[in-house]
């Protein structure tokens, strides 16, 4: 009978173990992904901040081609390089009639690097001459 | 008994263990849910703010087609239909043609740039005239987003613009629709009476900002840079701050083409110092210019062959012209709608007191610096100086802008003898159609009665465009035409000869003129052969493109259903009917301005005269430095 009750003590312990290793996996891999979350947020702000930015002066300053890239850290310190590349948009279709001095294409991308490897935001848009 | 305690102590073990296995399992669902519902915000963000770009993007194409060509029609252009590499399967889209709009289902982009009545934009929006209306749409991951743009074409976009550093003290700039308002005094503007006013300068940063505003400075719009914008704790800016802004247009006014020498019966001032005085007609000073007591132009014109002082204020309706700098020390007034042109090539002065501020009703131009104190300005001020270390100083003044204000014109009355028989007739003018005459090109629009305005009388009136040779002005050569003879001190007169080769574009040797542009509208005279006239038009267009626009835009209007191709047949006729009549208009230009020209030195040899009255509309519109795409401008921006 004491050994029956033993077994079952230690059955119990055995079991509560591999559930509060399982609880531990889940946690690390919540707290991961909500980091992972976290930094993808931040790095879509600051790509949105970077065309905000880009959209708020003059087209005619945006040269064809990437831009400086711009280096900067996330609040938890991961670090990113945001790159922004101007491109033309060729004269056709949509932009038919249209040279490079009319319509601009944007795009900022901000890559770093996590446990699972690089990751990128991204955002886009076409910019006008456009006075105000 | 001792049985039972272990067999309890046994189940209670086990319930603990169950329990604990309930709380952990919760505890995982409860994780697990979470990390999911921020992927699901995450994904959901991400969709709405491509969607957003998307329709962004699809409005800055459109504008980009509309800047590019202001009178894009939506045969040239039904749909803007984009997609963005970094949102895969996304889609932006914008049209101006009513089928594409419907099949897309998004609303209807309206194009009214160079429109001359309102048009219907989507949702029951009214689109004003010289006003475009644009909507995009964006889908991306199943979130649609809307950006809705309006454009307006000022007549000229800023109050102040400068290519030099602008530094402002205690300045308050603001617009108005009605240039009337003003008749009350710049403190009593009632705000709904006010638009915005903008201040613009090209030049970039040297010893700190391009642009100050200073103290307890007031814009009430846009405060725009090449450099940097450093505003005060206490000054204030309405609208945008745009530092590191593209370069504003700015015009740039031949200066001695403005040169009254060979004008009709120009006035010769002798003296250099003048009390008060009043000019009427066309008047000259070689050599500098002081006058002590105020300076009234009544229809006047003014060149002055150097600098000018003015002691007294300047007022009245005409211009004011100087090739050296220009000083103007109190008075002035702002009675009346029309103004003064003052166009200096040296630097201005504008000085009043902290008593009475000096008012002066009109558009500044310089070539040197500007210096603005205690000085209430109705107009537009441009400052074109190439000296990049020049400066301009606005300091306890207010600059008001409105459209009506963009243009100074002045009706300069002379009287010239000439040879009897007098002037030579230009060749008549083409038109597109008439009351009168029928309907060659095939519009298909009848004449309607429109109402006499403040009467009961009615007559027939129709839209029509005239083909114009080039205005009348013999003080001046002709746009496009070479000059063979340019004024002598003996022969002070311009002649000219045939372009050649011709324009590939030959109305641009003439100008085309829109009349009777509203369909609902009143006349305000009625000719004799009983037809009816507006006095309103749109034009004088002198290129092919923008008259096409334009008379397309009134054909429509108007209900003509064949818009197009009867307006491309006119024009191709205006074309042939200035390249036939360039030799005549040569001739006839040649021998009228020969004719003023020896009358103005006595010459013309002999014989009976005849004196000629002829009124010389002598004109300084800003915006006809600027094509129209260099007006359009952003008058606002929303997310719907």
């Amino acid at each position: 009978m004491r050994g029956a009750f033993l077994l079952e003590q230690m059955v119990s312990i055995g079991l509560l173990g591999v559930l509060l290793v399982m609880v531990a996996a889940v946690t690390v891999q919540t707290g991961r992904s909500g980091r992972t979350a976290q930094r993808g947020y931040e790095g879509q702000v600051v790509a949105q901040n970077l065309m905000e930015t880009h959209r708020a002066g003059a087209m005619s300053l945006l040269s064809i081609g990437s831009l400086a890239p711009v280096n900067g850290r996330f609040t938890d310190q991961t670090p990113y390089t945001a790159t922004t590349e101007v491109y033309s948009l060729g004269g056709g279709g949509f932009a038919t009639g249209l040279t490079e001095n009319d319509l601009k294409g944007l795009r900022v991308t901000v890559t770093w690097r996590d446990d699972t490897g690089t990751r990128q935001a991204r955002c886009e848009s076409l910019l006008a001459r456009l006075p105000r | 008994m001792g049985t039972i305690r272990k067999q309890r102590a046994r189940r209670g073990a086990l319930i603990t263990i169950l329990a604990c296995l309930l709380l952990l399992f919760t505890l995982m669902m409860v994780s697990s849910a979470a990390a999911l519902f921020q992927q699901n915000l995450r994904h959901l963000d991400d969709a709405r703010s491509g969607a957003r770009r998307l329709a962004e993007s699809a409005v800055q194409a459109l504008i980009a087609r509309l800047v590019h060509d202001p009178g894009l029609a939506p045969a040239a252009c039904p749909v803007v239909d984009l997609t963005l590499t970094s949102y895969p399967g996304s889609r932006g889209l914008a049209a101006l043609d009513a089928a594409e709009s419907s099949r897309h289902g998004i609303p209807l982009s309206v194009n009214n740039l160079t429109g001359s009545g309102s048009l219907s934009g989507w949702g029951g929006t009214v689109v004003q005239p010289e006003t475009a209306n644009i909507v995009g749409v964006g889908r991306y991951r199943g979130r649609e987003q809307r950006v809705e743009a309006v454009l307006h074409v000022p007549r000229f976009p800023y109050v102040v613009s400068s290519s030099v550093p602008v530094q402002a003290d205690r300045l308050h700039v603001f617009g108005v629709r009605d240039p009337s308002a003003l008749l009350g005094g710049f403190g009593a503007i009632p705000p709904e009476m006010k638009e915005p006013g903008h201040i613009a300068t090209n030049a970039a940063d040297q010893s700190g900002s391009a642009l100050k505003l200073l103290s307890t400075t007031i814009i009430e719009g846009d405060a725009q840079s090449r450099g940097s914008v450093q505003v005060d704790p206490g000054a204030t800016v309405t609208g945008s701050l745009r530092p590191q802004a593209e370069l504003a247009p700015l015009p740039r006014i031949d200066i001695r083409s403005l040169d009254t020498a060979t004008r009709p019966g120009v006035s010769t001032l002798s003296s250099a110092s003048l009390g008060a005085t009043t000019l009427s007609g066309f008047n000259r000073r070689a050599g500098d210019l002081a006058i002590n007591g105020g300076l009234r132009l009544d229809g006047g014109v003014l060149f002055v062959e150097g600098g000018v002082t003015v002691q007294g204020g300047l007022s009245g309706t005409g211009a004011l012209i100087a090739s050296g700098p220009v000083a103007i020390e109190g008075g002035g007034s702002l009675s009346g709608m029309s103004g003064t042109a003052v166009v200096a090539g040296g630097p201005i002065r504008l000085q009043g007191s902290s008593g009475q501020q000096a008012e002066f009703r009109g558009l500044l131009y310089t070539e040197g610096d500007l210096d603005c104190r205690y000085t209430n300005v109705a107009g537009s001020v441009v400052v074109n100086n190439p000296n990049p270390s020049g400066v301009v100083s606005l300091h306890r003044s207010t600059l008001v802008q409105s459209p009506g204000l963009g243009v100074v014109t002045v009706p300069v009355a002379t009287t010239v003898p000439v040879p009897a028989g007098g002037l030579t007739p230009m060749p008549p003018t083409l038109h597109a159609n008439l009351t009168t005459m029928g309907d060659p090109y095939g519009f298909g629009v009848p004449p309607v009665n429109q109402t006499l305005r403040g009467t009961t009388d009615t007559a027939p009136t129709l839209f029509t465009a005239n083909m114009n040779g080039p205005r009348e002005d013999y003080s001046a050569p002709p746009p496009g035409f070479p000059v063979t003879h340019p004024p002598t001190a003996a022969e002070p007169w311009y002649e000219i000869g045939l372009p050649n080769p011709m324009p590939a574009d030959p109305i641009t040797l003439g100008s085309i003129r829109v009349n009777n542009p509203n369909p609902s509208g009143e006349i305000d005279r009625i000719d004799a052969n009983g037809v009816g006239w507006q006095d309103s038009f749109v034009g004088d267009f002198t290129d092919r493109a923008s008259a096409r626009a334009a008379l397309f835009q009134v054909a429509a209007d108007w209900g003509s259903v064949n818009a197009a191709g009867s307006t491309d047949a006119f024009l191709d006729d205006a074309a042939q009917y200035m390249v036939d009549q360039a030799p005549e208009i040569v001739r006839v230009f040649n021998a009228n301005s020969r004719l003023l020209g020896q009358a103005s030195t006595g010459g013309g040899g002999g014989g009976s005269t005849t004196m000629v009255r002829t009124v010389v509309v002598w004109q300084l519109d800003l915006s006809r430095f600027y094509n129209l795409s260099d007006r359009i401008r952003l008058r606002s921006w929303r997310e719907l």
